[in-house]
């Protein structure tokens, strides 16, 4: 059962990490919390979802169709939500994002219905066994599926010039924009890169669960936002960690203790990391000298 | 080559700017100086387009205000922030090239790169290291080693002594008027009105958000009014 519970823990922790690395991407430029992720990677789910059932797409497609209209959602967030108070106190722009979170999951009721809608069979699932290890062709695809998407996102981030324009806005957006970066546009194109991946992930919790739901973004986004903070908020590749983390003790907690208290797992862990490393696990503590 | 003219900029609920006017000649260093808060930096920031205002800043002969920031720095105005505002988190070499993220001409990048290294050997030494571990005045020498790598024709320097012992301000400077020879054109903002008016050509004494008078620096050296008020005598 431990084996099981563990790629069980595993899948589910890619799927929090993919969702937490846009949370901490967006806060890391504009130190938003941006509520309306959650509903963005419900989103993703919905229009993966619509592409596979009434738009007859190979489920490749889909996918990529639900991760570049939920990158569509991301900028036009950005840009009606946001946009326009940047320069207000923070306080009113989180006001907008619970607003825009609240509206998303609406918008989606209104579109696709409040039920339930099944997730088609898109992937036939065996179930493989190597060295004590078990994990069923879904768990594989979805680990594979974020492997795959954080090496891009790291690789655009790290080498490419956009990415270094998003790493310098992020540490100081004025001295930034003296370099000559269109900060505005790093800030669409962060919020595209962080929706799409929390689209991918929606769409994956849609298949692995063959579940999709109008509110189904709403546990998830909070318990990636933990993952984030866990991570050390502004960190991808502490985004990745906290997510794995928050996955894997979440699986075996409800395993081992109760599957009752499988949410409130997350938030014990938040407490204890907290209290003992404040900034999070990989948080920057780089050391400045005035 | 820069021609401010009645520039008015309110920040938040404050009349910071109230219609001050000042011209920039190409080769020549031009100081503005005033105490805190009498509006300098708000002068820079309005020219470099990260804040909005009213008036008119002619930039050869074209309106600049109001233009976006990256528009501007791709005309060649470059400025320094105050407090040096490096990239605490890339190392000295990246920092550097991110001067010249609007350039593609690589040849004359890593000359320029060059060039810095020469003017500021301490960068040189330390190209690997984090940005946030250099000391003050290795961090304003980096500040304006990138500046410099997006070739500008215009270098806005504010407040490049804050904070530095001496010694290190006598060497920032001498860099200043070492590139100011070279053909580049600077403004300078500064509250150390000593070391402003024995470096620059022309200065503008600014008093709460307005021109209160101006001259030849040398000239200035020696004006009571700028004696009392801002050389401590």
């Amino acid at each position: 059962m431990f084996m099981e519970q563990l790629s069980n823990g595993i899948a589910l922790g890619s799927i929090y990490a993919l969702t937490a690395i846009g949370f901490t991407m967006v806060y890391g430029i504009i130190r938003l919390i941006n509520f309306a992720h959650g509903d963005i990677y419900m989103i993703g789910a919905f229009l993966t979802l619509t592409g596979i059932t009434l738009l007859n797409m190979h489920l490749v497609m889909a996918f990529l169709f639900g991760m570049a209209g939920a990158a569509l959602f991301g900028i036009l967030i950005a840009k009606l939500a946001y946009s326009p108070i940047f320069k207000a106190p923070r306080i009113n722009i989180f006001l907008s994002a619970i607003g825009t979170a609240i509206f998303l999951e609406n918008f989606a009721m209104l579109i696709w219905g409040p039920e339930t809608q099944a997730f088609p069979d898109v992937i036939q699932n065996n179930v493989y066994t190597f060295l004590g290890f078990r994990a069923s062709t879904l768990q594989l695809v979805i680990l594979g599926t974020t492997i795959l998407l954080v090496t891009v996102l790291t690789y655009v981030v790290q080498y490419t010039k956009i990415g270094r324009a998003m790493r310098c806005t992020s540490q100081d957006m004025d001295a930034a924009r003296l370099m000559g970066i269109n900060t505005n546009r790093v800030v669409y194109i962060t919020f595209a890169l962080g929706s799409s991946l929390g689209a991918a992930a929606g769409a994956l919790v849609g298949m692995y669960y063959k579940a999709v739901f109008p509110m189904m973004g709403f546990v998830p986004g909070l318990k990636a936002f933990i993952a984030a903070v866990i991570g050390g908020i502004g960190s991808i590749p502490g985004a990745m960690l906290g997510g794995i983390i928050m996955g894997v003790s979440e699986s075996l907690g409800a395993a081992y203790i109760s599957s009752g208290y499988r949410d409130a797992i997350a938030f014990i862990i938040l407490i204890a990391i907290i209290l003992i490393k404040p900034s999070g696990l990989l948080g920057k503590a780089v050391k400045e000298k005035v | 080559m820069l021609k401010v003219e009645a520039l008015d900029v309110y920040y938040g609920g404050i009349h910071a700017l109230k219609g001050i006017s000042f011209e920039i000649m190409k080769g020549q260093i031009v100081t503005l100086i005033g105490s805190n808060g009498a509006g300098k930096t708000t002068a820079l920031k309005a020219i470099s387009g990260l804040i909005s205002g009213k008036g008119s800043i002619k930039y050869e002969d074209k309106e600049i205000l109001g233009s976006l920031s990256e528009k501007i720095v791709a005309k060649g105005i470059c400025q320094v922030p105050e407090g040096r505002r490096i990239f605490t988190a890339l190392n000295v070499h990246e920092n550097l090239m991110m001067g010249a993220y609007l350039r593609k001409d690589k040849a004359s990048i890593q000359e320029d790169l060059g060039y810095v290294y020469e003017l500021f050997p301490r960068l040189k030494e330390r190209a690997d290291q984090m940005g946030g571990t250099l000391s003050g005045g290795e961090q304003q020498m980096l500040a304006i080693g990138r500046a410099i790598m997006a070739k500008p024709k215009l270098l806005m320097l504010d407040e490049p002594s804050m904070g530095l012992a001496p010694i290190v301000v006598e060497e920032i400077f001498e860099a200043v008027k070492d590139l100011n020879k070279k053909g580049l054109t600077v403004l300078l903002v500064e509250q150390n009105a000593n070391i402003a008016l024995q470096t620059a050509d022309i200065c503008y004494v600014i008093e709460s958000g307005t021109i209160a008078f101006s001259g030849k620096a040398r000239e200035l050296l020696n004006d009571d009014r700028v004696r009392k008020a801002y050389l401590g005598e």
